[in-house]
């Protein structure tokens, strides 16, 4: 079967899949978890992986990888446009220092506990790996917190105040991951030349971004916005591998230059939106075309439970020192500050960002425990929230 | 116009910088296609924007675009390139297809019926027999220096007359769409243009392997070759219908992911008959004939797919540019000219008489033809099987005439097309 075709198949299946899903009607939120999730594209992904069924072969991954690179630069361009200075002043600055406070915390927990390891030869990955693993493990998850808003269990003002956080730490998290990465080519490359490249590649993309405000009345109807943004998200993209950068960094800072000038911002987001779940799906069956499932090994079992505890201790721990510190939210439901316990999906597509880059292996093993994490993160903590909730 | 000038000539310059002055390595093609994709898709519709001031249609900007980025000129875009991403360029003439074959709706031809199949006679046979008759002759008065064996000259007659009749779906939509027209002009050109190309893609590999018998030596016509063509133009056909049924039971039952699952219907479409060898062409067509006729949404899903569709006109258009071998129009210069003339005639007498006969207005029967002039792809295809066929100096010299038509067709099509269609009014710009 050839590349694309097998991947159609199998994308075709699961929109059926989700369909029949959908007709269930089940109200659980668990259940819910896994539909909003794209737990069975990722399923699908899973079933047709090189380890698995082989269904699309390691040459198919390989030639359909352009196409892959492509969903994660939308996925940042996306992530990007949610760092809209104006819209997001209305927001409180405690609000601001709180998701930083939350994902620094977090971040450096989880990176001494790794290191930990790495000192103690009992983990084998690389310091910048271990940066990689940290920012992915800080997230908060916004995926726990649209089913709590979804599932009326949560009052609004509440809703927002969570909303924002998580949101504000995805947005944190893609600005060091984008810094790992600078790190990355200074120690890959020769100075001169990762400074070179690193310049050309921010220098390109801001000179994107006014591209844009220069010449957004050019592309008047919402199908030429569409192709403007298609086409610079490509460049992006393209200019990412050529260079050994970010991806997601890049269409990032793209999105965050672009909806920050004086341009229309419901336009550009009318042109996106609409295919963000669609490639959202994509991104999670690409994912799980990618896990290496040779991770039952003693020391990944230990990191993998290590890691998820680690994360969920140093969330604990930043939540107490806001909240020992008054810092809190003062209206939100400790149950409900669990959300932010919750991994981002966001996360996952860090570390497919960084495989693709370097095309190291151990990532793909990560890349999986990632995946383990973020859906065992998120079920806990949703199961909590409505257990709590019930015991009231 | 100078702000669009800069931006494409920015966008260019990102590429020139990257390439002249950062190696890329481990680098597979595809990734460093997605970067010169990006550059074309927003810089060709620039160039298109600076070209439409001097009211050329968006499609010849795409193409020019082409030329500029091609291996004409620029070389961003290569051979190499173009056959790696042919995929994209056939991914884009499914839709395309897709969209001409939902324009099909049977019960708007029953109206137009008489028209539509009176010139669609008259552009099959009388352009063929007609340029099959006069080309031997021409052919012997201008090249009969070098051609001593009438043999070739029969086949190359064969063959031209063939791809005089071929007429791009691609071109009438992409200038239907951008000028958003509507109209009774609009639909008997459509109309025609599709079922042509329904019916020149079944004739072709017929007139091919009877041109195959004066060209090649010992050459024979034997009953597999009718059970390919048979295999082909039934599982093109079975194919269109399948995926067709499969839209309708989704828009009837499912509902949910449009845009994600039409996409994929487009790779799948496109993918399948590269496995199986059919023609992309009939099963896009026909899809969208099943679709647009047997289901009730039809007419929503098309109108879906046009509202996505500059991107793919661009990638279509562009590449068909970058493909395009200007270099032989020097060669053969004249008699070049004189096809393209000729066709041109034998076009607007088809018109002509089928207009005269059906009593139909000035438009239809004095400017319809305009409509029909536009060419893309197949050329190149037909002119190796000469080059193959006749090597030597005289296998080159016809394959550059037939290229060389074909490239003064493409882009002398859309403009005509463009005006034929505010000529008659049914231009909404």
């Amino acid at each position: 079967m050839t590349s694309v075709l097998g991947l159609v198949f199998l994308v075709i299946i699961a929109i059926f899949g989700k369909y029949s899903l959908d007709k269930l009607d089940v109200e659980k939120i668990g259940f819910n978890f896994l539909v909003y999730s794209g737990f069975y594209y990722l399923l699908l992904g899973i079933f047709s992986n090189p380890n698995i069924l082989n269904i699309l072969d390691l040459s198919v991954l390989k030639r359909s990888e352009f196409f892959f690179n492509f969903v994660l630069g939308w996925t940042g361009f996306l992530v990007g446009l949610q760092l809209h200075f104006k819209g997001i002043k209305r927001f409180p600055v405690k609000y601001y220092t709180l998701s930083v406070g939350h994902f620094f915390i977090s971040f450096f927990i989880i990176y001494l506990f790794l290191l930990g390891l790495i000192k103690l030869n009992v983990l084998t990955i690389s310091y910048l790996q271990a940066l990689l693993l940290s920012i992915a493990g800080s997230m908060g998850s916004v995926l726990g917190i649209g089913l709590l808003v979804k599932e009326r269990t949560i009052r609004s003002v509440n809703a927002h105040f969570l909303q924002f956080t998580t949101a504000f730490d995805n947005v944190i998290g893609v600005f060091v991951l984008g810094i790992v990465f600078l790190v990355y080519q200074l120690n890959t490359l020769d100075f001169k030349d990762a400074f070179l490249a690193n310049s050309f590649s921010y220098l390109i993309v801001i000179l994107l971004a006014f591209f844009y405000k220069y010449l957004d009345n050019e592309f008047k109807t919402p199908e030429e916005e569409g192709l403007l943004i298609l086409g610079l998200i490509l460049i992006v993209v393209g200019l990412a591998r050529y260079l050994h950068n970010s991806i997601l960094f890049l269409s990032f800072l793209l999105g965050v230059l672009i909806i920050n000038m004086k341009v229309d911002t419901k336009k550009i987001l009318m042109a996106v939106q609409s295919w963000e779940k669609p490639l959202n799906f994509i991104l999670l069956f690409t994912i799980g075309l990618y896990m290496d499932f040779h991770v039952l090994t003693f020391k990944m079992n230990l990191l993998f439970w290590g890691v998820v505890l680690i994360m969920l201790l140093a969330k604990y721990l930043a939540g107490d020192f806001y909240q020992r510190f008054q810092l809190h939210h003062r209206h939100v439901e400790k149950e409900n500050k669990l959300v932010l316990y919750g991994m981002s999906s966001l996360s996952l597509a860090m570390i497919l960002d960084a495989y693709f880059t370097n095309h190291n292996p151990i990532l793909l093993k990560l890349l999986t425990l990632m995946v383990l994490s973020f859906y065992l993160t998120n079920a806990f903590v949703l199961y909590v929230i409505k257990v709590k909730e019930k015991s009231k | 116009m100078m702000k669009k000038l800069i931006g494409a000539i920015f966008l260019f310059g990102i590429y020139y910088i990257l390439k002249q002055y950062f190696v890329a390595d481990n680098l597979t093609p595809d990734v460093e296609n997605l970067l010169l994709m990006g550059i074309i898709l927003v810089g060709a519709f620039l160039v298109a924007k600076i070209l439409n001031k001097i009211k050329l249609p968006k499609l010849t900007g795409f193409m020019i675009t082409g030329v500029i980025v091609g291996p004409n000129l620029l070389h961003f875009l290569s051979h190499e390139n173009l056959h790696q991403l042919h995929f994209f360029e056939n991914f884009a003439l499914a839709f395309i297809a897709i969209t001409a074959g939902g324009e099909l709706k049977f019960s708007r031809i029953k109206k137009i019926i008489k028209p539509v199949s009176f010139i669609l006679f008259n552009q099959i046979f009388l352009v063929f027999f007609a340029l099959y008759l006069l080309l031997i002759p021409l052919t012997k008065l201008f090249l009969g220096d070098l051609i001593s064996n009438d043999r070739y000259l029969m086949g190359f007659a064969i063959l031209f007359a063939a791809t005089a009749l071929s007429k791009s779906p691609a071109t009438t939509m992409g200038i239907i769409t951008e000028l958003k027209a509507k109209g009774r002009t609009t639909e008997i050109v459509l109309s025609v243009t599709v079922l042509k190309a329904i019916i020149v893609v079944l004739l072709f590999p017929l007139i091919i392997t009877y041109s195959k018998i004066y060209l090649i030596d010992q050459f024979q016509f034997t009953s597999e070759q009718v059970m390919v063509l048979l295999y082909t133009v039934l599982g093109s056909l079975g194919l269109g219908i399948g995926v067709g049924i499969v839209i309708i039971l989704f828009l009837k039952y499912v509902q949910i992911e449009k845009a994600l699952f039409l996409f994929l219907t487009g790779i799948l479409l496109t993918e399948l008959s590269g496995i199986f060898d059919l023609e992309i062409l009939i099963s896009s067509i026909m899809a969208g004939i099943v679709v647009e006729n047997f289901s009730e949404k039809g007419e929503e899903l098309i109108a879906g797919i046009e509202k996505t569709s500059l991107p793919l006109y661009i990638i279509f258009f562009t590449f068909a540019g970058a493909s395009l071998y200007l270099d032989t129009l020097k060669k053969a210069f004249v008699m070049t000219l004189l096809l393209v003339v000729l066709r041109m005639i034998f076009l607007y007498l088809s018109n002509f008489i089928a207009g005269y006969f059906l009593k139909e207005n000035k438009i239809i029967k004095h400017y319809s033809w305009l409509g029909f002039l536009g060419q893309a792809g197949i050329a190149v295809g037909l002119a190796n099987i000469i080059e193959k066929a006749i090597p030597g100096e005289i296998g080159a010299i016809f394959k550059s005439i037939l290229i060389a038509t074909v490239v003064i067709n493409e882009f002398l099509g859309p403009i005509f097309f463009k005006y034929l269609l505010i000529k008659a009014k049914e231009a909404n710009i």
